[in-house]
C-alpha cells in the first residue's frame, strides 16, 4: 500500500458525522459504487483511498497495521489490544460519539456505591453462593484491567454482545460493564453507575496505526490531511466540562447545554465560563475542563507529533 | 533427561498417571480469576461452551482426587506425571504446549517436613537433569495470614487484607484509604440490631421503588451496610497497624534471616500468636538446608512471594538461574491445603502439596549431554 489508507465507519451517525469532519477540513467523500460501496475517495485529497468498514473493524485494523489511519472509538481501540497506546495514537478527538465504558450494579444494592463497596460485596458472595459474582460485558480486556487496578479479583467475566443492561434482571450476571451516554437505558433497567466507576470516556478520534508501512506517499497525503485538520476552522465544536455530580437534565436544558456521558457535559465554546460558575454554584463543582487534544500543549502540529511516536 | 527427573520423583512413590487435558473453562476461571484468563487455552465446544486445555497438571489432578475422596478414598497418596500442559505464552521463547515432570500429593499432614521433602525432590530432579546452579526464591503464604490475624482486627477487616494481599498493590490501596463520609442512610444503622437493620433497609428500598433482582440477597445489602455502618471495615485498623502492615509486606530477605526479620518484627510491634509460623517457617528452613542445600546460596524469601499464585495457601517456591529472567522458573511448587475443600464445596477436605520440573526451561549448561 503506498497510498495513505484511511477507514472510516460505513454506516449511521458515525459515518455522517466522519464525513462531515472531512468535508469541513475541505474534503468531500466520494463512494466508489454509489452509497452502498465500500471503498471511496477523499476529493482533494489525492493519494489516499478510503474504506468504509465497522467501528470495531477500524480500530482492529489499526491495531494489526491493516491501515494508516482511521475513525474509531477510544473504548475499542483499548478493549481490543493487549497494550492500549502501543499500537495506535489518537491523533484528534472528534467531538462526537461520546460513550462512556461504566461500572453498572442494580440500584438495589444500596449497600454498593464505589469499587471498594463491590469488592467486600464479591468476596461475600462468593462464600454465600460458591461462586464468583459475573461480570457481562463486551469489553473483556479493558474490565480486567481496570478491576485488577481497583485491587477487585471476585469476579468473572461473562461475553455480552448486546442488551448488556438487561443481564442483572435475567440473571446472566449479577452486574455490568457497558457503554452509556445520557445513563437512561441504564436507568429504566434498575441500575445504578459506581462513584468511581467510570472506566473510560470515549469518542470518535481520528487515530494512526504507528507500525503500518508507512511509504512516503502515504506521508505526504498525511501531512496534507492534518495541516487541514489543524487549519479547520473553530466555532462548531464544544468545550467538555466533567462535572463531581451527575447534572439532572432539566439544568442541562435550562443551560443549554448537552449530555456527554456519566459527570459530562458539553457546552459552547463562548459559554464555557458562564456554564463553569453555574454548575459550581448548583453544586455539581469543582468542574474540569479535559484536554480537548492530545496535541495541546506540545507546541507541534499535529503530523509531527504523530511521525515522532512512528 | 526427562527420564532422570521422573526417576527423582519416583522416591515420593505413587502412580504415573496422565489426566483429562480438556476442562470446562469455568473451572480454572471460577478458581483463579480473570487474571488467568489471558494466559488460558480457551476454544468453544460444539455446544457452545468455553472448554479449556489444562493449564497446569494440580488442577485436574485435584479433581480427580476429589472424586475418588468422595467415594471413600482416604489417607495419604501422590500422582506422579510426565505430562503436557498448555499455556498461552508471554514470553517470545516460551512454548504454549510444554512437559511438567512432577508431582501432587494428597493427605500428608501438613508441615515443613513434607514441605521440605517436596522442595528437595524439586531441587533433586533438577540436579539430576543437570543443573549445578541456580537460586530459589522461597515464601510462605501463610505468614501474612498469621501476622494479620495476631492484629486483633474486625473479621471483615482482616478478610479484606487477606484479599487484597492477593492483589498486585492491593495492600497498599487498603491502607490508603481515609474513612469516607458513612452518608446519612449508613450512620442510621450505627448500632441496630441485624433485625432492625433488615426492616430499615426494606422501608427505605420500598419508600424509594427499589427492588432487588438478580441472585444477590437482600441479607447480604444488609450484612455488608451494617459492617459498615459499625466501623468493621478498614476504619478498625489502627496506624500502629498500618505501619507494621507496611513493614511485614516490605520483608524480603536472605533466607536464613527471614525468622530473626520476621520475630523481630513481631517483638516490635508486640504481636504474640505468629509463632507457629515462624517454628514452621525456622524447621523447613533447617530441613532444606540439611537436605538440598544446593540451590540456597542466594536464596531469597519474600512475605508477597507467591501471593498471585491464586489457590496455594502456604510454602511456595520457585527455581531460577542464576541472573535469569526471574518470570520462568524452571522448576516451582507448593502448599494448597484449602483447594480440595473448595473444589468440593466442604465435602472433601485433604491436604495438598506438589512440584514440578519444566524440562524446556531448564538452562541449556555446558554440563548437559
Amino acid at each position: 500500500m503506498t497510498d495513505l489508507t484511511i477507514a472510516i465507519p460505513s454506516k449511521g451517525r458515525l459515518k455522517e458525522k466522519s464525513e462531515a469532519f472531512f468535508s469541513s477540513c475541505g474534503f468531500s467523500l466520494q463512494q466508489e459504487g454509489g452509497d452502498r460501496g465500500y471503498t471511496a475517495r477523499l476529493h482533494g485529497l489525492p493519494g489516499a483511498t478510503v474504506m468504509l468498514l465497522s467501528a470495531r473493524e477500524i480500530a482492529q485494523g489499526l491495531i494489526d497495521e491493516a491501515f494508516h489511519v482511521g475513525i474509531t472509538g477510544e473504548d475499542l481501540l483499548h478493549d481490543l489490544s493487549e497494550k492500549p497506546g502501543e499500537e495506535t495514537r489518537v491523533i484528534r478527538r472528534l467531538g462526537f460519539g461520546h460513550a462512556d465504558v461504566i461500572v453498572a450494579v442494580p440500584n438495589g444494592w444500596v449497600d454498593v456505591s464505589t469499587m471498594a463497596d463491590l469488592e467486600a460485596a464479591g468476596a461475600l458472595f462468593r462464600e454465600r453462593h460458591g461462586r464468583r459474582m459475573k461480570v457481562a460485558t463486551k469489553y473483556m480486556r479493558i474490565t480486567r484491567r481496570f478491576f485488577a487496578s481497583r485491587s477487585v479479583g471476585e469476579y468473572r467475566l461473562v461475553y455480552s454482545a448486546g442488551a448488556t443492561e438487561a443481564a442483572p434482571a435475567s440473571g446472566a450476571a449479577e452486574l455490568i460493564v457497558d457503554i452509556t451516554t445520557t445513563g437512561a437505558t441504564l436507568f429504566a433497567n434498575g441500575l445504578k453507575i459506581l462513584d468511581d466507576g467510570v472506566m473510560l470516556r470515549s469518542q470518535a478520534s481520528l487515530c494512526g496505526s504507528r507500525f503500518a508501512d508507512w511509504s512516503d506517499e502515504a506521508l505526504a497525503a498525511l501531512k496534507t490531511l492534518l495541516s487541514a485538520v489543524e487549519a479547520r476552522p473553530p466555532g462548531s465544536e464544544g468545550v467538555l466540562l466533567h462535572t463531581t455530580r451527575q447534572v439532572p437534565q432539566a439544568l442541562i436544558d435550562q443551560l443549554d447545554l448537552k449530555h456527554r456521558g456519566f459527570k459530562a457535559v458539553e457546552c459552547s465554546a463562548q459559554d464555557v465560563l458562564n456554564c463553569v460558575q453555574m454548575l459550581t454554584e448548583r453544586g455539581y463543582g469543582p468542574v474540569h475542563q479535559p484536554p480537548s487534544d492530545t496535541n495541546s500543549g506540545t507546541g507541534k502540529s499535529l503530523f509531527e507529533n504523530f511521525v515522532a511516536e512512528m | 533427561m526427562t527420564g532422570d527427573i521422573e526417576a527423582v520423583f519416583a522416591r515420593l512413590g505413587g502412580e504415573l498417571v496422565d489426566p483429562d487435558i480438556v476442562m470446562p473453562a469455568a473451572l480454572p476461571l471460577e478458581l483463579s480469576g480473570e487474571a488467568i484468563r489471558s494466559r488460558l487455552c480457551v476454544f468453544t465446544d460444539n455446544h457452545n461452551r468455553d472448554v479449556a486445555l489444562r493449564p497446569d497438571l494440580t488442577l485436574p489432578l485435584a479433581l480427580e482426587e476429589v472424586k475418588a475422596r468422595r467415594v471413600g478414598r482416604t489417607g495419604a497418596c501422590t500422582a506422579r506425571y510426565s505430562a503436557r500442559a498448555f499455556r498461552l505464552p508471554v514470553h517470545k521463547d516460551d512454548p504454549a504446549e510444554f512437559i511438567q515432570v512432577g508431582c501432587e500429593r494428597y493427605g500428608y499432614p501438613a508441615g515443613p517436613d513434607i514441605d521440605a521433602e517436596l522442595y528437595t525432590a524439586v531441587v533433586d530432579a533438577s540436579r539430576a537433569a543437570g543443573i549445578a546452579n541456580a537460586t530459589s526464591l522461597l515464601g510462605d503464604l501463610a505468614v501474612f495470614d498469621a501476622f494479620v490475624g495476631a492484629l486483633g482486627l474486625s473479621n471483615p477487616a482482616t478478610q479484606m487484607l487477606r484479599r487484597a494481599f492477593r492483589e498486585d498493590g492491593g495492600v497498599e490501596a487498603v491502607l490508603e484509604v481515609q474513612a469516607g463520609e458513612k452518608g446519612d442512610f449508613v450512620s442510621g444503622l450505627v448500632g441496630v440490631s441485624s433485625e432492625d437493620a433488615e426492616a430499615c433497609v426494606r422501608e427505605m428500598m420500598a419508600a424509594a421503588g427499589i427492588q432487588l433482582v438478580g441472585t444477590r440477597t437482600i441479607d447480604e445489602v444488609i450484612t455488608r451496610l451494617v459492617e459498615k455502618a459499625n466501623n468493621q471495615d478498614i476504619e478498625s485498623i489502627s496506624n500502629e497497624s498500618k505501619r507494621m502492615l507496611r513493614e511485614l509486606m516490605d520483608v524480603s530477605v536472605p533466607y536464613e534471616t527471614a525468622v530473626d526479620v520476621l520475630a523481630s518484627l513481631a517483638q516490635k510491634y508486640a504481636i504474640g500468636s505468629v509463632d507457629r509460623a515462624l517454628e514452621n517457617l525456622s524447621r523447613r528452613n533447617d530441613l532444606m538446608r540439611q537436605n538440598a542445600p544446593a540451590f540456597l546460596d542466594t536464596a531469597e524469601f519474600a512475605v508477597t512471594f507467591g501471593r498471585r499464585f491464586t489457590y496455594y495457601d502456604g510454602f511456595v517456591f520457585e527455581l531460577i538461574e542464576h541472573a535469569a529472567d526471574p518470570s520462568r522458573p524452571f522448576g516451582a511448587g507448593g502448599r494448597y491445603d484449602r483447594l480440595l475443600a473448595s473444589l468440593s464445596g466442604g465435602a472433601v477436605d485433604a491436604t495438598a502439596i506438589g512440584g514440578v520440573v519444566r524440562p524446556d526451561r531448564l538452562p541449556l549448561s555446558g554440563n548437559l549431554s
